[in-house]
Formats: C-alpha cells, sequence, structure tokens
C-alpha cells in the first residue's frame, strides 16, 4: 500500500520511500522514513495534495510524492 | 572596533530572522547575493565593544540540497569569511533540526546553537536538557524565544564569549564502521605529515579523513596534486570498500545521509521528553476547516477578495491624494517656468512621470502587508495546498496564485512577489505569465474599445477579455514547463508551519524594505520611461508646422473677429430703424450672437491645434518609428496610428490611449471617459482591427518599469530577451487569429 491510498484520520508505518535522488533526500530531511508513523490529515480537491503528520510536523506532499511512498497500515 | 562575523543558518520556518530582528538596536541591511536572485540580510548590532555583524543564510532543511537558496547557503559557508556560525532550531521539533546541525557541525566552524521556540516548547511540554546537549554537541545550546525575547542576551554574550574562546570541541561521531575508517586515513595523513603542503591542508586531520571518504570532489582535486595521493588512494580505497560492504551500499551520499540521521535521532533522544500530549494541536484542528476541500477553498477566496477590495478602496484615499500633490506641484513649478520646452519636460514629462509612480506606492504597500500576512501567519503554505491541484496541471505552483493575481493590479510589485516560489522553474514559469494577467494600466484601453465596438455589452466583452488573457496564460505556462523548462518537477514536500500570530516587527521591517525598492526601481525606470516618452513624442519638432498653424489660428481669429463685427452691426441697425426692437433687447441679441459665433471659432480653433498636434507627433522620433514599423502590423489590421500607440504603450501602458487620441486629432488630454474618442475609432477602425489591437495590448510585453524588475528577478538581459519573442509571439498570432475569426461576425 502506497501513502497516497490512504485515507483522512488513517495511520500508518512507512516501510520504503521509492523515489530518486533529489527527492528522496528531501522527503528524508523531513522525517519521511522507514519506520517512521505517519498520520493522514487532510486530502484536497481531486486528491492532488495531502496534508500529513509527521514526527509532529505538518507536511503538504503531491500526491504523486505520496505514491512513491509504500506504508504499512496500523490498525 | 573589533568585528565578529556570524553566518546565521537554520532551517525554514524556525523564526532565525525574527530572532536576529529582536536584538535590542540592531539596524537591517538588505541586498542580494553576488549573481543570483537570493535576498541577503544582514543585521549589525553592538557589545561589549564589538560590533557584530550576522549574516542571514536562507533557510534550508540540508546543505547537501538542490535547490538555489539552498546552494547559496552551502556556498557561503564553504567559501566565504566569518568567524563562527550561529544556527538556530526549532525546540519543538529537534532532531529534524539537528539534522542540519550535524552537517555544520562537520565544518569545523565556531558554532553557538539557539534552541528557539522555548516558549512554545513549553506550552507543548517539552523539556530539553540543553546542558547535556551541549556536551554531545561540543558546543553551547541555549535555549531562546524570539517571540518573548527570552534568552537573547545570554545568547549575544555566549556568542562574544565562544568568539574569545580559542578551544574548539565540536564533535560528531558516526557509527563504529565509519569511526574505524577515519582511524586508518587519519593515522595515514598523520603519517605523513611531513610531506604535505607547508601551510597544512587547511583543514584539521579529521576533517580531511571525512571529506576523503565522502569523495567530496573539490577537496580531492586538491589532493590530487599532492605527492602523497598514490598511497593515499590506496588507503582510501581498502576503507570504501570496508564501509561499501558493511552498509551494502556504494551510495555514499546514502550512507552518510544515515549516519547523520542516525547521530541526530541519537542526540535527540538522550536529551528531549515529551509530557503528555493532548489530542490533537490547536492548528489541525484550525485546518481541518481551513483546507477543508470544499469549505476551504471558499474561505480563502473570500479572504483573497476581501484583500482586493482593501487594496482599492483604503488604497483610493492616498492615491488621490498623491495624485492632487503632484498635480498641484506641476502647476506651481510650471508657473514659474518661462522657458516652453523646460517647461514641459519638468511638469510633463518629469512631475508627471515621478507622480504615477509614487501613486501606486499605497496600493503597493498594502499588497505587501497582504503577502507577508499570509507568510508570517503559516497561511500561504495553506494557499499552496488548496491550489496545488490546479495549478500544478498548468505547470505551475499552488503559491503561484499570489503573484498572478496581484499581476491584474500592476506587475511591478507582481514580478516583485514571485520570490514566494522557491524553486527556480516554477517562479520562471510564472513571472513569463504575469504580464498576461492584465494590469491596471491597460484598463483605460479596454473601456474604450469595449465601448466603441461592443456598444451592446461592453461589460461582458471586458469579462471576456480577462477571462482569455488568464487562459493564454495557464496554456503558455504548461507550454513553457513541458517544451522549455522540461526536466522533473523539483520537490514539492513542504512544511505546513504551525499557525502563529505574525510579528508587527518582522512585517514591518519587509513591508519598509520591499516599498523601498520598489519606488528605487520603479521609480527610476517610469521616470526614464516619462523622459523617453516626452523627449520622443516632442521632437524632431517641425517648426514649420507650428508656424503653419499659427497662421491658421490667427486668420481664423481674425475671420471670426470680423463676422462679430458684422453680425453686432447688422442687429444696431436693425435697433434703429425697427421701433419694436429697443436697445436693450438688441444688445442681448449682440450678446448671444457673438457667442455663437465665438464658439464656432473655438471649435475650429481646437481642431486646428489637434490637427497640429496629430501633425507633431506624426513627424516626431515615435511617429517616424511607428510609421517604419507598421508593417508587422499590417496583417493584423492596423494603421500606423495603433502601432504608433502600441509602442508607446511599451514605455507606460496608460499612455496607450491618450496617444491615440492625439493620433485621432482628438488633442493631448483625450483619457477613457472622453466621449469622441469611441465614436471617431467606430468610423475609422474596422472591427476586425480594433479586435486585434484589443488582444494584441492585452498579451504584449509589459511596460518598461516592469521589465526592469523582471530583469532583476529572472536574473539577466537574455530572459527579457525571450520573455520579449515569447510574448510578442503570443500577441501576433492571437492577434491574427482574432483578426480573421473576427470577420465571420461582421
Amino acid at each position: 500500500m502506497h501513502l497516497n491510498e490512504l485515507e483522512i484520520g488513517q495511520k500508518a508505518t512507512i516501510t520504503g520511500v521509492h523515489a530518486d535522488g533529489e527527492l528522496k533526500h528531501r522527503l528524508y530531511s523531513f522525517g519521511i522514513r522507514p519506520d517512521t508513523e505517519v498520520t493522514m490529515k487532510n486530502i484536497s480537491l481531486n486528491r492532488a495534495n495531502m496534508q500529513i503528520l509527521i514526527q509532529k510536523s505538518l507536511t503538504n506532499l503531491r500526491a504523486e510524492e505520496a505514491q512513491q511512498i509504500a506504508v504499512q497500515e496500523l490498525k | 572596533m573589533k568585528q565578529i562575523k556570524i553566518a546565521l543558518v537554520g532551517q525554514p520556518n524556525v523564526g532565525k530572522t525574527l530572532l536576529i530582528n529582536s536584538i535590542s538596536g540592531s539596524k537591517l541591511k538588505v541586498g542580494n547575493f553576488a549573481g543570483v536572485t537570493v535576498e541577503k540580510k544582514e543585521i549589525s548590532f553592538e557589545h561589549e565593544g564589538y560590533e557584530i555583524i550576522i549574516t542571514d543564510l536562507p533557510g534550508t532543511y540540508s546543505l547537501n540540497d538542490y535547490t538555489l537558496e539552498e546552494r547559496v547557503t552551502k556556498s557561503y559557508l564553504l567559501n566565504d569569511k566569518y568567524d563562527m556560525i550561529l544556527n538556530v532550531l526549532d525546540s519543538t521539533n529537534l532532531e529534524r533540526n539537528l539534522y542540519l546541525t550535524t552537517e555544520l557541525l562537520e565544518l569545523d566552524a565556531k558554532m553557538v546553537i539557539a534552541l528557539n521556540m522555548s516558549d512554545e516548547a513549553q506550552k507543548e511540554k517539552i523539556t530539553i536538557d540543553s546542558k547535556q546537549l551541549s556536551s554531545i554537541l561540543g558546543t553551547p545550546c541555549l535555549p531562546v524565544s524570539a517571540a518573548t525575547k527570552q534568552g537573547i542576551i545570554p545568547l549575544v554574550e555566549q556568542i562574544v564569549s565562544t568568539y574569545t574562546h580559542t578551544d574548539n570541541t565540536l564533535k560528531v561521531t558516526y557509527s563504529e564502521s565509519i569511526e574505524e575508517q577515519l582511524e586508518s586515513v587519519q593515522s595515514f595523513l598523520e603519517s605523513k605529515k611531513s610531506q604535505l603542503p607547508a601551510d597544512g591542508l587547511k583543514v584539521s586531520h579529521r576533517r580531511a579523513a571525512v571529506l576523503l571518504l565522502q569523495e567530496d570532489p573539490a577537496f580531492y582535486k586538491v589532493i590530487h596534486e599532492n605527492p602523497i595521493w598514490i598511497e593515499l588512494s590506496d588507503v582510501l580505497k581498502k576503507s570504501l570498500k570496508q564501509i561499501y560492504d558493511f552498509h551494502n551500499t556504494k551510495d555514499m551520499l546514502e550512507i552518510f545521509h544515515e549516519e547523520r540521521h542516525a547521530f541526530a535521532k541519537g542526540a535527540a533522544l538522550e536529551t528531549v521528553k515529551v509530557g503528555d500530549q493532548k489530542g490533537t494541536t490547536l492548528t489541525e484542528k484550525i485546518d481541518s476547516l481551513l483546507i477543508h476541500k470544499v469549505f476551504g477553498l471558499f474561505i480563502f477566496l473570500g479572504l483573497m477578495y476581501g484583500l482586493f477590495q482593501a487594496t482599492f478602496t483604503i488604497g483610493a484615499v492616498p492615491m488621490d491624494y498623491i495624485d492632487g500633490l503632484f498635480g498641484w506641484f506641476g502647476e506651481t513649478i510650471g508657473g514659474v517656468i518661462s522657458n516652453e520646452a523646460v517647461r514641459s519636460l519638468i511638469v510633463d514629462g518629469i512631475i508627471a512621470g515621478v507622480g504615477a509612480v509614487v501613486m501606486f506606492l499605497p496600493n503597493i504597500i498594502i499588497l505587501f502587508i497582504g503577502i507577508a500576512l499570509l507568510e508570517n501567519t503559516g497561511y500561504m503554505s495553506r494557499v499552496a495546498f488548496l491550489l496545488d491541484g490546479i495549478f500544478h496541471k498548468f505547470g505551475l505552483h499552488g503559491k503561484s496564485f499570489i503573484p498572478l493575481v496581484a499581476g491584474f493590479g500592476c506587475s511591478v510589485p507582481a514580478y516583485m512577489s514571485a520570490r514566494i516560489l522557491k524553486n527556480e522553474k516554477d517562479r520562471i514559469i510564472t513571472m513569463f505569465i504575469i504580464g498576461f494577467m492584465s494590469c491596471g494600466a491597460k484598463l483605460p484601453i479596454f473601456v474604450v474599445f469595449c465601448g466603441a465596438f461592443f456598444p451592446d455589452a461592453p461589460g461582458l466583452a471586458l469579462f471576456l477579455i480577462y477571462i482569455l488573457g488568464i487562459l493564454i496564460g495557464l496554456v503558455s505556462a504548461k507550454i513553457l514547463k513541458v517544451a522549455v523548462f522540461k526536466g522533473n518537477d523539483e520537490p514539492f514536500v513542504m512544511e505546513m508551519p504551525k499557525y502563529r500570530a505574525p510579528s508587527i516587527r518582522l512585517m514591518w521591517n519587509m513591508v519598509s524594505a520591499k516599498s523601498y525598492s520598489y519606488l528605487k526601481k520603479a521609480g527610476t525606470y517610469i521616470l526614464a520611461a516619462s523622459m523617453i516618452i516626452w523627449f520622443a513624442s516632442n521632437y524632431p519638432k517641425n517648426l514649420e508646422l507650428g508656424i503653419e498653424a499659427k497662421k491658421v489660428e490667427s486668420a481664423i481669429t481674425e475671420d471670426y473677429a470680423h463676422q462679430v463685427i458684422l453680425s453686432s452691426d447688422l442687429i444696431n441697425q436693425k435697433a434703429t430703424t425697427d421701433s419694436t426692437f429697443n436697445q436693450e433687447m438688441a444688445n442681448k441679441e449682440i450678446e448671444s450672437a457673438t457667442k455663437e459665433i465665438e464658439d464656432a471659432r473655438d471649435k475650429l480653433i481646437s481642431e486646428n491645434t489637434f490637427a497640429l498636434q496629430k501633425a507633431e507627433l506624426e513627424h516626431s522620433a515615435l511617429g517616424i518609428i511607428g510609421k517604419a514599423t507598421n508593417w508587422f502590423f499590417v496583417p493584423l489590421g492596423f494603421d500606423w496610428r495603433q502601432t504608433v500607440a502600441l509602442e508607446m504603450g511599451l514605455l507606460a501602458k496608460e499612455v496607450a490611449i491618450s496617444t491615440l487620441g492625439i493620433l485621432y486629432a482628438l488633442g493631448e488630454d483625450v483619457d477613457q471617459e472622453n466621449q469622441s474618442l469611441p465614436t471617431v475609432l467606430q468610423k475609422e477602425v474596422p472591427f476586425n482591427s480594433a479586435v486585434a489591437f484589443m488582444l494584441f495590448s492585452l498579451l504584449y510585453l509589459p511596460c518598461l518599469a516592469a521589465v526592469s524588475v523582471f530583469k532583476k528577478e529572472a536574473g539577466g538581459f537574455k530572459y527579457v530577451v525571450y520573455l520579449f519573442l515569447f510574448t510578442t509571439a503570443v500577441a501576433w498570432i492571437t492577434g491574427f487569429i482574432g483578426y480573421h475569426i473576427s470577420n465571420l461576425f461582421v
């Protein structure tokens, strides 16, 4: 499952970041790395942008970026 | 006085700018980093006999990154001269902030760490053992709060203290596998000490070892020259292999990445304690409304509408005052100068020109205040969230909304506000299409033409023109993104900071600096443009025309004076012969007859004057150029008069209508309220050329002042050339299509 598939309120653990160089680096510096917990907070029209809560920070990313982040849903 | 130069480094949104602005007695200086469009802020103040100068570097998440701002920061830290680094961290998010700190520690410079937002940390029940942290990192860590001004004095004192002490106990410890190899490379370098350059390696052995293992290109170039290189490269190969094997990857960048994260995480774990957290924070609660995918959008549009309404209504008051002031000033000065040409230059050229710029200032200040509010409260990132979906489809960024909407007022502040876009590509593409958002100065053109050529629905026509501008803008952006500025998108992922009350002090600094910059830039260029317009439209003077016109005027005056006498005589005669017609009645009749005759005379004189003005413009430099370049516009159906008007508009858009006024012999004072211009245009200009003219005006190059700001923001003259070619092509093609399509509707 990938980050962009989560619904508002769902929590998950990141299992992998399958992005390339620059994007991967940027995601990591936001704390978006394997073994980190993430919560989906808000989704924009057409699911184009997503607001997530990660390491106590609110972060905004595009759906195509979220698509490259593999997650394991937390029940 | 001894100077202490400090490099101020921190991640975005940690409040470092507010922090240094909070130091009492601080003076701000704003500039640009050499050769790039990145703002450089310097704060200076005095303490204990030292002059302390702090260079505020752009906020960056890490030094290894790819954006322009991050490169500027990294370059400054590696190449510029400074005495120490002041690293500002957000206490409520220590682990993430420590990543950058780890990279800074590797630089081996003197450092002081400010744990900012300690007031917020307290509210969130986060406690940091700053002593423990200081010892782990080997540098002093002090809790501060820029908002409450707590801890600022101890921070300043620590800066001086660190400066005067020479010991450097900075330490980053990597994991065992790395440390082992560092040790091995370090001892190799130690053993070869005698063979290294006389003035040393300029860095410590440990740092050299780190750079070598990191395969740092700059350092490799240096060490390559050295004779020890051959042996060294063997040692390195062995060490690197050990590391690759252990970490199961050859990506050294990634390995060090991981190492730093681990170090940061470890330091945070040891020093940060978090109390019981309440469910959702206030920010999260507010966001559930403000970025709700439907309500959020409505709220945003409502706020924007409010902001722009405020700009016009509140801005209108000072605007009128300034207009009046300059008008009065012009008249007063004009009264004192006897020389016609000099008076014209000063009153019509300089004073009018400068007045036009200053008049815009209130609106621009309000716009900048609005933008500063959006950024300082944290709402700007929410705007990006709401709008990015649609803007990204057109190759733009969610934040592009702001400069594009500003462009509807004036392109000058619009180009300046494009700075809120951090990614170069996004910023440049947005700037290229700002000109299509029809600016305020173009409005008179559309008002007149829509009134003349779409008499049944001028408002609708005007609205459609604006919409067309927006559509063409969006489509062009997409084309530019796909065809010109291609390549992968830069990462969008961005932080959405907590909502915070804006700092009035900070906003004041930002707004006044930007407004002053606008005044200087726009002021000089509009002034120059006004003078050029004045000069090129008044010279070369064909003196014969003037003489000829004066002759005609005298003839008319004489002729009509004669008629007045004749008519008065006739009436007086009638009074003597007709008994029912007494002198009183006669006088009255003479009065009205004279008035009628004089009115007719004045009308003829006006026509004569207007004809003179038209002829003078025709023979002036601008007129000549206009006629010479008219061939370019023939396929769009323009005659030389429209060409000249458009070319005048290159200098300042608002001049286009008054130029048409002169060229259609209606005199110099024509504006959009003038009743005769639409009538004349209707008669003289065919429908299809009018459509083409409107389309061309909508899309072509912005005025001189705007273009000069564009050049500064885009970073070079070549972009101006591109902009010129781009806008001219789009304007011409659209005008051409419009010209032919409108034939279908005639």
